[in-house]
C-alpha cells in the first residue's frame, strides 16, 4: 500500500521530499514535518520529488506553493521533477515555476546543480536553470 | 496465631503429652503390679523352698535306703574278723555302685559296744587299727544295744564333734545290734541336692541349710548377706518351726528381703531350708516387664503418632489439593461465567462496564478502571467503578503521566505495585486510598491498547492467586474487549455504507414538493431500514409536463439502494424519450431486464405523466399497487384500474397507458404496498378497507398535505410502537386551478452561454446555436456522496468519456482537474461536506463537446464575485481559477437549493493559450497516469 504521506531524505546540503501518490490536503502535515526537518538540518537546496505522484489537486498544489515560499524565503534553492506536463502546466499558471526549477528527474536535476553552481551562486530563486545537456531541462528558464 | 504453628510441631507435641500420660499409667500400674508381683514373688519362694526341702528329705531317703541294703548284706553282717576285708570291699563297692564317693567320708562298722570294727576307707580303718578312730557314736544309741541288744533303735542323723554321721544300726550274725556309721560330707551332699536350685539362684538370691540347733549346715553363696550371728534368724524359732514360713525383713543396705522357710527332717534330724531374695528382684522383674511394656507402648504411641502424622500429613494434604481444585474449579467456573457475561454484549460501552462487574465477582477491589488509548497517545478513562471519588471516574492522562499504566503498555505485562508510597511510578492524588495496585494489559490483536486498574486500599492486598486470576481475566476481558471493538468497527463500516446508500438515494429522491402551479405534491416515505426500496420521482419535462413515478424495489439495504440509483438514472434518461409511460416502463423493462435478472430483483413502478394545459393524467402501472382518485370534491374515491408485472419480472411485456381527465380539485393517492401490508400487533393489515375508509372521510376541501398527513397517521396509528415491515411510501397529488402560465421561450436557453462568455471575455470561445445545444446528448449521471476523495469517481467518469469522444490526453487532463476541483468545492463548501447530502455530477455528452454540471445543496453559495485564487495563508482557493482556466466554458448558478457549476470544452479546442511552454513539453516522455 502507497504510503500517503511526505518523506524526507538527507544528502548533506541537499533535502529530498518525496512526495506520496496523492498530494491533497491531508498531505499538509506530513509535508510540513519533512520539510522541517529538511530546515533542521540547514540543506541548501530542496529537491521535490513527484514520480511517485498522479493526483494534485488545487489543495496539493497550495501546499507546494507554501512549502517553496517558506524555502525560497530561507534561501533554499527548490527543484522540482516526476511531474507530468498536466501539472507542469498547472504549477506554471500558479507561478510556481518563477520561484523553482522544473526538471525532468533526479539526474537533471544533478546535472543542473552542478551547472548552476558552477555558473551562478547569486540566482537564488532557482529560475536560473540553463539548459545542460540534451536540452533536457524543458520549463523552468523559458516560464521565469 | 495457631495457623503459624506447623502441623508437625502440634503433632509432635501430641505425642510427647501421650507418652508422659503412658507412663504416669505405666508408674502407677507398676505400683499396683508391683505389689502383687511381692505378693506372688514371695509365694513362689516358698513354694521353692519347700521344694527343696522335699528334695532334700528325698535324696536322705534314698541314701537311706541304700545303707539299709547294704546292712543286709552278709559280709557286714558277719562279725568274725576274717569277714572283714569282704564287708569292707562290699561297702566299697556299694559306695561306688552309688556314687557317693563324694559325699561319703568314711563307713564305719561298730559293735553292739559302739566299739569300731573296721571303716572304709583303709585311710580310717588303719586308724582303727593303730587306736587313733576320730570319733565315737553318740552315748544313747551304745547304751541301748549293750543293755541287751534287741532295742530297736532306728537310722538316724547325728552329729557328732562337727561331723554328720548317718547311723544305721542292723542285726548282726550274733544277734546283737551293731552298727553301720556312715560318715557323710553334708556340704557336698546340699551342693548336690541343691545344685539345680543353686544354679537357679540369681540377683540377691541366697540359699542357707540351718539345723535346729542354729548353725548353720550350708550356704549357696560365698559370702552370706544376712549376718546370722547377729540373730537375724532366731535358732529357736527355726526350732519350734514346722511348715513353711516367710518372712520379711530388712538388711543393712536398705533393701528389703524375703526369706522363706522350709522345715525338713531328716530321719531324726531337723533342718530348714532357708530361701533368701531382695524385693528388689521381684520389682527388677516387673519393672522389666513394665519397661517392656513401657517400651512396646511407647513404640506403639510412637507408630501410631508417625502413621497419624503421615495420615493427619496426607489429609492436610488432600484437603489442600481439593481446596485449591475447588479454588480452582470456582476460579474456572467464575472464568467461564465472566467469559459469557462479557461476551454477552457487543457494544463498546456496556462490554467495558461489564468487565468492572465481572471482575468485582471474582477479585474483590477497592476501585477498578480501565484506561484506554486514543488516538493522541493519551490514556483516556473509558470505565470506572468503586469507591473511588468521581474525579477519578473521567479524565485524561498524557503522555508523562500515569508511569505505572505506561509500564503495562510498554511491556505488555502485568505490573504489580505492594505498597503505592514507596513507588516512585506511583503518583498518587490527594486522598486517595489506593495502597496497592495492579495493571493489566488489554490486547486487541496482541497490541496493547489499554490497561486494567485494580486498586486496593490494603498494602500488599492482592494474593498470588489474585494476580493469577487477574490475568486470566484481563486475557478474557480482551478478548470481549476485541470483540467488541471489531463489532464497533464492523457497525462503523455498515454505518458508512449505508450512510453512502442513503446518501446515493437521498441524492435520488427529491427533497422538496418542486414548484408546479397546477399540480401540489405532498410525499413522504418511511423507510423500514436505514436504506429504503421505494423511490419517487418528479421529472420536469418538455412543454411544463412533469412525471410522477412511485416505485418499489425488490429488496431493501443497500442493493435496493444501488438498483434504485440505476432505475433512477434510466428513468430519466428515457423520460426524455419515451414521453408515453406504458411505453416508457415497456422501454425500462427492456433496458433494465438482464440487470434485474442477474441480481435476481425487480422493481415496480408507476409512471405518470402530467400535462399541466390539459389536466391529462397519462398513467402505466408496473406491479405498484393501483391509486385511488377522485376527480373533484364531489365525487367518490375509486381506485384506478390498470396493472401489470414489475420491471424486470418478465421479457416482452408491453405496459398500456390509461388517460385520466383530471378537475381542479382532484385528489390522487399514489402509495406503495407498504401502507396496505402495515402489520398491527395482531398481525392484521392496514389493508385496503381502512384506507378506502379513511379517503372517504376526508373532508371536501382536504389538501394533498392533509391527505398525506391523515394516511401516515392513521397507518402509524394501526401499527403503534412496532417498527414497519416494510418501506412505506405516500404521494398525494391535487390539482389546482390556476392561470397557465406563460411558457418560457426556448431562445432563452443559450443566455447561459452568452453569460459564460462575457465573463471570460479574456479567451474566445466558439458560440453554440441553441439548436446544437438540444442536439441529441448521452447523458450520464453520477452521485456521489459529500465525502472528500469521491471526486475521483466523477474525474474518472469524466476520463472515460471524453477518452470515448476522442480528446486529447491533455484536454482529458484539463477536464480531469477542472471536475475534480468543482466536486471538491461542492462537496467542501456547497454540502459542507454533510455525508447525509450528496452531489450530482451531470456528463453529457454531444457530437462535439462534453457538458459537466456540478450540483450541490448550497449549504453554503459560491461567492459572488469570485475571490482572487491563492489569497489565503493556507494558498487555497485555487479551484475555481483552475475550472476558468482549464475549461473552454464555465457557467456558475447560485440558488437556495444548490450551486451549479456548469463546464464545458469542446472537441478540436486546444487549450494552447495558457502560457504553457508546449514546444520543450514535447521533449518529455509524460510517466503513464
Amino acid at each position: 500500500m502507497a504510503s500517503k504521506e511526505v518523506s524526507y531524505r538527507l544528502e548533506n546540503s541537499l533535502g529530498f521530499l518525496d512526495f506520496p501518490r496523492d498530494v491533497i490536503a491531508q498531505t499538509r502535515e506530513s509535508a510540513y514535518a519533512a520539510y522541517n526537518q529538511l530546515a533542521v538540518n540547514k540543506v541548501e537546496t530542496i529537491a521535490m520529488n513527484f514520480e511517485g505522484s498522479d493526483y494534485l489537486n488545487s489543495a496539493g498544489i497550495g501546499l507546494v506553493i507554501s512549502l517553496v515560499e517558506d524555502a525560497t524565503r530561507a534561501g533554499r534553492k527548490v527543484f522540482a521533477y516526476g511531474l507530468s506536463s498536466h501539472y507542469r502546466k498547472l504549477f506554471s499558471m500558479v507561478g510556481l515555476t518563477e520561484r523553482l526549477s522544473l526538471v525532468r528527474n533526479e539526474e537533471a536535476m544533478r546535472e543542473q546543480m552542478g551547472t548552476s553552481s558552477s555558473s551562478t551562486d547569486s540566482d537564488s530563486s532557482g529560475g536560473g536553470g540553463s539548459t545542460s545537456s540534451g536540452g533536457s531541462n524543458p520549463s523552468s528558464g523559458g516560464n521565469s | 496465631m495457631l495457623k503459624r504453628i506447623p502441623i508437625s510441631f502440634l503433632a509432635f507435641l501430641g505425642v510427647v503429652v501421650l507418652i508422659a500420660m503412658i507412663a504416669a499409667v505405666t508408674l502407677f500400674a507398676s505400683a499396683i503390679i508391683g505389689r502383687t508381683v511381692l505378693d506372688q514373688f514371695q509365694s513362689q519362694q516358698l513354694q521353692v523352698s519347700t521344694a527343696l526341702a522335699q528334695q532334700t528329705e528325698a535324696y536322705f531317703s534314698q541314701l537311706g535306703i541304700e545303707t539299709l541294703r547294704l546292712t543286709q548284706l552278709d559280709e557286714i553282717k558277719a562279725v568274725a574278723s576274717s569277714r572283714f576285708d569282704l564287708a569292707k570291699t562290699a561297702i566299697q563297692n556299694d559306695i561306688n555302685a552309688n556314687d557317693r564317693n563324694s559325699i561319703v567320708i568314711s563307713v564305719t562298722r561298730f559293735s553292739f559296744r559302739g566299739e569300731p570294727r573296721y571303716a572304709w576307707p583303709t585311710r580310717v580303718d588303719n586308724q582303727i587299727n593303730e587306736g587313733v578312730f576320730p570319733y565315737s557314736l553318740p552315748e544313747e544309741l551304745v547304751s541301748q544295744t549293750q543293755e541287751g541288744g534287741i532295742v530297736e533303735v532306728e537310722t538316724g542323723l547325728y552329729q557328732v564333734d562337727s561331723r554328720y554321721l548317718l547311723i544305721v544300726p542292723f542285726a548282726a550274725t550274733t544277734g546283737n545290734i551293731e552298727f553301720l556309721a556312715y560318715e557323710l560330707d553334708i556340704e557336698a551332699i546340699f551342693n548336690e541336692v541343691l545344685a539345680s536350685a543353686i544354679n537357679d539362684l540369681s540377683g540377691s538370691g541366697q540359699l542357707w541349710v540351718f539345723d535346729y540347733q542354729g548353725e548353720l549346715v550350708f550356704q549357696a553363696r560365698a559370702e552370706p548377706q544376712v549376718d546370722v550371728d547377729n540373730s537375724l534368724f532366731n535358732p529357736i524359732t527355726l526350732a519350734g518351726l514346722t511348715e513353711t514360713v516367710s518372712e520379711r525383713y530388712a538388711t543393712g543396705d536398705d533393701s528389703e528381703r524375703i526369706a522363706a522357710f522350709a522345715p525338713t527332717e531328716l530321719f531324726n534330724r531337723q533342718f530348714a531350708m532357708v530361701l533368701s531374695r531382695s524385693t528388689d528382684d521381684s520389682q527388677e522383674v516387673v519393672a522389666d516387664d513394665l519397661q517392656i511394656i513401657f517400651g512396646i507402648a511407647v513404640a506403639a504411641v510412637a507408630l501410631i503418632a508417625v502413621l497419624a502424622l503421615i495420615a493427619l500429613r496426607r489429609i492436610v494434604s488432600e484437603t489442600s489439593r481439593r481446596r485449591s481444585e475447588a479454588s480452582m474449579r470456582r476460579a474456572t467456573r467464575s472464568l467461564l461465567e465472566v467469559s459469557r457475561a462479557l461476551n454477552s454484549s457487543l457494544e463498546l460501552q456496556t462490554v467495558l462496564n461489564r468487565i468492572l462487574v465481572e471482575l468485582q465477582k471474582i477479585i474483590p477491589y477497592y476501585s477498578s478502571s480501565i484506561l484506554l488509548l486514543n488516538e493522541r497517545g493519551e490514556l483516556e478513562v473509558a470505565s470506572h467503578r468503586g469507591e473511588d471519588t468521581a474525579a477519578h471516574s473521567v479524565g485524561v492522562f498524557k503522555a508523562e503521566e500515569a508511569r505505572a499504566a505506561r509500564e503495562v503498555i510498554a511491556r505488555s505485562q502485568p505490573v504489580i505495585i505492594n505498597d503505592t508510597s514507596k513507588d516512585e511510578r506511583w503518583s498518587a492524588t490527594s486522598g486517595s486510598e489506593i495502597r496497592s495496585w495492579i495493571g493489566l494489559p488489554l490486547r486487541v490483536f496482541e497490541q496493547s491498547v489499554g490497561v486494567l486498574n485494580i486498586n486496593s486500599s490494603l498494602k500488599t492486598g492482592f494474593s498470588p492467586e489474585d494476580i493469577e486470576l487477574a490475568e486470566a481475566f484481563s486475557d478474557q476481558a480482551s478478548v470481549a474487549l476485541q470483540n467488541a471493538r471489531l463489532h464497533d468497527q464492523e457497525v462503523t463500516r455498515i454505518e458508512q455504507e449505508l450512510t453512502v446508500a442513503r446518501g446515493i438515494q437521498t441524492s435520488l429522491l427529491p427533497a422538496t414538493p418542486p414548484n408546479i402551479p397546477e399540480l401540489r405534491v405532498a410525499f413522504n416515505s418511511l423507510a423500514a431500514r436505514q436504506v429504503s426500496g421505494d423511490f419517487f420521482q418528479l421529472i420536469p419535462l418538455t412543454d411544463g409536463q412533469w412525471g410522477v413515478f412511485v416505485g418499489d424495489v425488490s429488496g431493501k439495504g443497500m442493493p435496493a439502494a444501488l438498483i434504485m440509483a440505476v432505475m433512477t438514472t434510466a428513468l430519466r434518461d428515457e423520460v426524455i424519450r419515451q414521453r408515453d409511460p406504458g411505453k416508457l416502463l415497456s422501454r425500462l423493462n427492456e433496458r433494465l431486464l438482464d440487470r434485474f435478472l442477474q441480481v435476481q430483483m425487480n422493481s415496480a413502478l408507476l409512471a405518470a405523466v402530467f400535462d399541466p394545459a390539459t389536466y391529462q393524467l397519462s398513467i402505466a402501472n408496473a406491479g405498484m399497487v393501483q391509486p385511488y382518485w377522485r376527480t373533484d370534491t364531489d365525487d367518490e374515491w375509486d381506485f384506478v384500474d390498470i396493472g401489470g408485472y414489475p420491471l424486470g419480472a418478465s421479457q416482452n411485456v408491453n405496459y398500456t397507458s390509461k388517460v385520466l381527465k383530471l378537475r381542479a380539485g382532484s385528489l390522487m393517492v399514489l402509495f406503495s404496498d407498504g401502507i396496505i401490508e402495515a402489520e398491527n400487533w395482531r398481525g392484521e393489515f392496514f389493508g385496503f378497507e381502512r384506507l378506502e375508509y379513511l379517503l372517504n372521510e376526508m373532508p371536501a376541501n382536504t389538501s394533498a398535505e392533509e391527505a398525506l398527513n391523515r394516511i401516515l397517521n392513521a397507518v402509524q396509528q394501526h401499527i403503534g410502537e412496532r417498527d414497519p415491515a416494510d418501506d412505506m411510501t405516500v404521494m398525494v397529488l391535487q390539482t389546482v386551478g390556476v392561470e397557465r402560465p406563460t411558457e418560457p421561450e426556448i431562445e432563452d436557453l443559450p443566455s447561459i452561454v452568452d453569460m459564460v462568455r462575457s465573463r471570460r471575455t479574456e479567451r474566445p470561445v466558439s458560440v453554440k446555436t441553441t439548436e446544437e445545444f438540444l442536439m441529441p446528448r448521452e447523458n450520464v449521471e453520477l452521485f456521489l456522496p459529500s465525502i472528500l476523495g469521491f471526486e475521483k469517481v466523477a474525474r474518472s467518469a469524466a476520463e472515460a468519456i471524453a477518452r470515448k469522444m476522442g480528446f486529447s490526453d491533455d484536454r482529458i487532463d484539463d477536464l480531469k482537474t477542472a471536475v475534480a476541483e468543482a466536486c471538491m468545492n461542492a462537496i467542501e463548501h456547497g454540502n459542507l461536506e454533510d455525508k447525509a447530502t450528496s452531489v450530482t455530477v451531470l456528463l453529457s455528452s454531444s457530437s462535439d463537446h462534453l457538458e459537466v454540471r456540478v450540483v450541490d445543496r448550497g449549504r453554503q453559495q459560491i461567492p459572488d464575485p469570485l475571490p482572487p485564487p491563492g489569497n489565503s495563508d493556507s494558498a487555497r482557493g485555487w479551484g475555481l481559477f483552475f475550472i476558468q482556466s482549464l475549461m473552454d466554458e464555465v457557467e456558475i448558478v447560485r440558488s437556495p437549493e444548490g450551486n451549479v457549476v456548469r463546464m464545458t470544452i469542446f472537441l478540436g479546442k486546444d487549450q494552447d493559450d495558457l502560457g504553457e511552454p508546449s514546444s520543450d513539453e514535447a521533449e518529455w516522455v509524460d510517466k503513464v497516469d
